[in-house]
Formats: structure tokens, C-alpha cells, sequence
């Protein structure tokens, strides 16, 4: 039978729980060479909402969990290929041409450009169920031989602490769900690098290397690879390519589950903290009253949260 | 990889037979076997020599000469064909086509001996001249050599930029006059002058350049002075 046990509502778990939603906050970049082309990411999201559940299985359920995209950004670079006029024939013959025009080419060599799509301002969803859980937690900063009032007593505290986490957290993640005018926003963003390429040029020498080089989102799809559904390919590159989802989840599980806790309880706890002595015999300070807790367990029904600890 | 755009492509805007650019081939027929030295000049300096071999039993029928290389010192012509190794050869019935890769002035002086077999800045009936032409506006046409004239009108449009690929050379012909006299060209169509007299083809933009969309008034704003002006300090 326990020494102790202290119950928590199931709207006080929910503070708890909000309070370190709120300080959650993922920013992560990366590029993969794909041969004809070089693609990056650079994001970074907070969470908001999420509808907390005890449930009655011993489980928490966190659903309805948003994920705001503060920044989603997916880098195109392309390797355009060299593109020349001329070629043509100056005297054919009907067994194929004799003589050639030189062919003359725009660029000396292959251009490269570099698109970004900023593709945030968009919600996705997650939840996460699992059972709580408390570890033990021993401060690797403390000293061999350090009595645990003393390192409590450190500046800053080298105490040990049980701390609450969701073990192991079960992480449901939806796709990332790019808008479906996605397919617009890459021609706008090749057209004004294929413009910014050419920013020199008067009107119709831009016009007519833009004509040269081909109609760019066409010459871009070609390069690319892209099917009819941009939208749908940007999803898979996010989503599968960078391995996006995977990346998230992970950590998101060892936040929830290992990296911070929902709360922390000091050991020894101080039942009573330091005071001045009331009487006139003895120090002046009496110190406070503190108990190590040997065990302490966590469980959960569908209206509150238990913990069950073991003193001395 | 930072590419550099060709620049001059866009801004040539005389093309001259005897004055080779970026745009401007001219093409001559060999029909002599022997060995040639071509004297390439720039604006009428002798810049280098380049050596080609006309081969009864040679088969090909297209040489290519840069006399942009030439000048550099390159030799991009270079094979194993010839019986003095390393010298490019072309059949008596084939063509040799001068043109430049960059920079513009060229000229090239063609002698077999002491002969002179072709002069660039002075062709002769047989010979072509081929150029593109990229900014859409009006051009003079003329021989410097001759009295003809001409005019070529270079159009572009949203529906042209579709059928770049697709566009066939027009062929003029040069005796006392041009035939056609009038052009109407899509830009970056091929042009080619077939020459049946003496000749110096000039092309020279005619049309004004339409001006580039005003970009907004520039403002200057003076800093506020905060402090009161003297004549309301006075009141």
C-alpha cells in the first residue's frame, strides 16, 4: 500500500499539458540532391489546440493537436539546360541537309536557378496516445558523494527529480496537405527566376529568351520529372522524399516522451520548507522537512490522474 | 553553376557581310583542291592564319572556321585527316563557313599561292551570306558594293514564341537587286543571301527601339526638421 497518493483532475492535467504545448516549437532544414535537380526544405512550426482525454483504459489521448506551419518553405534548384538558336539548315538536299548554320547558344554553359515556394500558412493535424509514466531522474552534474540536500541546496540546483511523460507516445501525423494552387505558385516563382536570371535584358530580349530557353514550366515539368498533378508530387516530396512526417513524429515523441516532462516532483520532496524558529532555545533557522520518495507510480482513469509514491 | 548570358546576341545591330558578328556566317565553295590559308583579320588587322585542305576524295561536305579561335590561338578544327596531320579537310563540293563565336569586325582573306580565292569582305557570285536576326524592328538592307537596297521587318509575338523551332530560313537572292526586296521575318529566322554579283551585304537596324516601360518617378524626400521655423518661433 502506498505511503502517499495525490490525485489531479482531469482540466489540471490539461494545464499541465498546455503549458509545455505552448512551449513547443520545431525549425529544421535540409536539402537532397535528386541528379537533375536539388530540393531543401526550411520549416518551422508551433502547436496549438488539441483535445486532452483521460481515458479509462489507463491512456491519454491527445487529439485534434495543430500543427501551424510559422514557415514551409520548399527549395527547387534546376539545372536548365543549355539552350542555342540557330542550327537550322542553309542548304538542304533530299538526302539531308548539307550545310549548317553554326548553332549559338544563350548561356555559356547551364544555368542554374533556384526557386522557393513558401508554402506555409497551412494546419495540419496530429495526436498522440500513450500511458504516463515517471522516471527518475538523476542530475549527471552532481558530484560522487553529494548528500541530496546539498545538491538541492546548489546554485544552480543539482537536485534529482521524478519527472511525468507520456511513454512512448503513439503519433498519428496527417500528410502535409500542400494547397492546390501550388501548380500556379511554382510558374510564378520560375518565371520571376527565369526574369531575375534575365533582369538585364530590355523587354523584348527578355521575351525572346524566355521563348529560346521554351516555355519554362514546361521546360521545368521536363526537368523535374512532373506529373500532371504538381500538387500531389510537392506533397510526396515533402512528405516522402524528405521523409518530412517521419522526421516530425520523432520529435514530437521525444518531446511528449522523454525531452519534457509534464511536471517534475523534487526528491526528497520538501513536505516543509525552511522557517524561523518559533522558539527560544535552539538555531534560529529551522530547516525544511523533506522526504526521498522510494517509489512513485502514475495511473490514470477516465477523470483523473494518480500518483502513488512510496516515502523513506 | 553561375552561366553567363551571350549579351551581344542581343545587341548587335549591324550585320555585315564583310564584317562577321556573333549572328553572321559566310559561306564559300572551294572548288580547287589544295591547301588554303585563310588570313583572319579584325577590323582590318591580321589577327592569325588558319590552314584547311580541299581533298578531291575527301568527304566532307561542311568546314567550319571560327575566327574568333583563330584569333585566340585555338584550333577547333584539328583531325588526323589530312596528309599534313592536324589540318582540316573539306571536298571540293562541299562548303567552307566562316563565322565568330564572339566579338564582331571579322574578316577573312582566302589564298591558294599567291591566288586569292576568296575575299569575305568581297563576295562573289556563288558565295552566301546567313545571319539570324533576334530584335523584332525595321532594318535597312543593302549591298555597299551595288545600289540594292531593301527593308526587312522582324515581328515577334506571344503566338511566335511557339514556333521558334519550326521556322524555315528565307532565302534571298543578290544580282543588281534584292529578290524579295521587302522581308517580313520572325525573330531568330534564318536568312540567307545567295550572291550573283560582286557584294558586301549590310544590314543595319532602321527601326527605333521601343522604350522600356517607365519604372516610376524617383522621390527624394528632405529629413523633417522637427525644430519650429523661424517665422513661427517670431509669431
Amino acid at each position: 500500500m502506498p505511503n502517499l497518493t495525490i490525485a489531479a483532475s482531469e482540466d489540471s492535467f490539461k494545464r499541465m499539458f498546455n503549458a509545455i504545448r505552448d512551449n513547443f516549437s520545431f525549425a529544421d532544414a535540409d536539402s537532397i540532391d535528386f541528379g537533375p535537380f536539388t530540393a531543401g526544405y526550411d520549416i518551422a512550426f508551433h502547436l496549438e489546440n488539441g483535445d486532452v482525454d483521460l481515458r479509462a483504459d489507463n491512456t491519454v489521448k491527445i487529439d485534434e493537436l495543430d500543427i501551424k506551419w510559422d514557415k514551409l518553405d520548399l527549395s527547387l534548384g534546376i539545372d536548365i539546360p543549355r539552350k542555342c538558336i540557330g542550327g537550322w539548315c542553309i542548304i538542304p538536299s533530299p538526302f539531308g541537309c548539307i550545310l549548317r548554320f553554326p548553332r549559338i547558344c544563350l548561356f555559356d554553359d547551364d544555368p542554374d536557378i533556384e526557386v522557393t515556394l513558401p508554402l506555409g500558412g497551412i494546419t495540419s493535424e496530429v495526436s498522440l496516445t500513450g500511458r504516463l509514466v515517471m522516471r527518475h531522474f538523476d542530475n549527471p552534474a552532481r558530484p560522487p558523494g553529494m548528500h541530496a540536500w546539498d545538491a538541492q541546496d546548489a546554485a544552480p540546483s543539482l537536485a534529482s527529480e521524478w519527472r511525468l511523460f507520456i511513454d512512448d507516445p503513439v503519433v498519428d501525423i496527417d500528410p502535409i496537405d500542400i494547397a492546390d494552387t501550388v501548380g500556379d505558385l511554382l510558374e510564378a516563382a520560375v518565371n520571376a527566376a527565369i526574369d531575375n536570371l534575365l533582369f538585364f535584358l530590355p523587354g523584348w530580349a527578355r521575351d525572346i529568351a524566355k521563348a529560346i530557353l521554351g516555355p519554362v514550366i514546361d521546360l521545368i515539368r521536363a526537368i523535374l520529372d512532373l506529373p500532371d498533378d504538381i500538387q500531389e508530387w510537392i506533397s510526396d516530396l515533402l512528405n516522402v522524399s524528405f521523409g518530412l512526417l517521419d522526421i516530425i513524429a520523432q520529435f514530437i515523441i521525444d518531446y511528449f516522451g522523454d525531452k519534457t516532462p509534464l511536471a517534475t516532483i523534487e526528491d526528497p520532496y520538501p513536505l516543509l520548507p525552511a522557517t524561523t524558529n518559533p522558539n527560544n532555545f535552539g538555531p534560529s533557522m529551522l530547516i525544511p522537512v523533506k522526504v526521498p520518495i522510494r517509489r512513485l507510480a502514475v495511473f490514470n482513469t477516465d477523470v483523473e490522474m494518480v500518483l502513488e509514491a512510496d516515502i523513506g | 553553376m553561375k552561366a553567363r548570358l551571350n549579351r551581344q546576341l542581343f545587341e548587335e545591330t549591324i550585320f555585315d557581310s564583310g564584317a562577321l558578328g556573333l549572328t553572321t556566317s559566310v559561306v564559300h565553295q572551294f572548288a580547287e583542291p589544295g591547301v588554303y590559308a585563310a588570313s583572319v583579320r579584325r577590323i582590318g588587322v591580321h589577327v592569325g592564319v588558319f590552314e584547311f585542305e580541299v581533298r578531291g576524295d575527301a568527304t566532307e561536305m561542311q568546314l567550319d572556321i571560327n575566327l574568333a579561335a583563330v584569333d585566340r590561338g585555338e584550333r577547333e578544327n584539328d583531325c588526323d585527316c589530312g596528309p599534313q596531320r592536324g589540318l582540316p579537310v573539306v571536298s571540293p563540293k562541299g562548303y567552307v563557313l566562316f563565322h565568330a563565336t564572339s566579338g564582331g569586325g571579322w574578316s577573312v582573306h582566302v589564298g591558294e599561292g599567291k591566288k586569292k580565292a576568296f575575299d569575305s569582305e568581297r563576295l562573289t557570285a556563288g558565295d552566301m551570306f546567313a545571319l539570324t536576326l533576334l530584335e523584332p524592328t525595321k532594318y535597312r538592307m543593302e549591298n555597299a558594293l551595288g545600289g540594292a537596297k531593301g527593308t526587312i521587318d522582324v515581328s515577334f509575338s506571344p503566338a511566335d514564341a511557339k514556333r521558334l523551332s519550326s521556322l524555315q530560313p528565307v532565302i534571298v537572292t543578290l544580282k543588281s537587286g534584292f529578290a524579295p526586296e521587302a522581308l517580313k521575318l520572325v525573330a531568330t529566322q534564318g536568312l540567307v543571301f545567295r550572291v550573283e554579283a560582286e557584294a558586301r551585304i549590310v544590314i543595319s537596324r532602321h527601326g527605333r527601339r521601343d522604350p522600356e516601360p517607365a519604372r516610376g518617378p524617383f522621390h527624394v524626400q528632405r529629413p523633417r526638421i522637427a525644430e519650429p521655423r523661424a517665422k513661427k518661433a517670431a509669431r
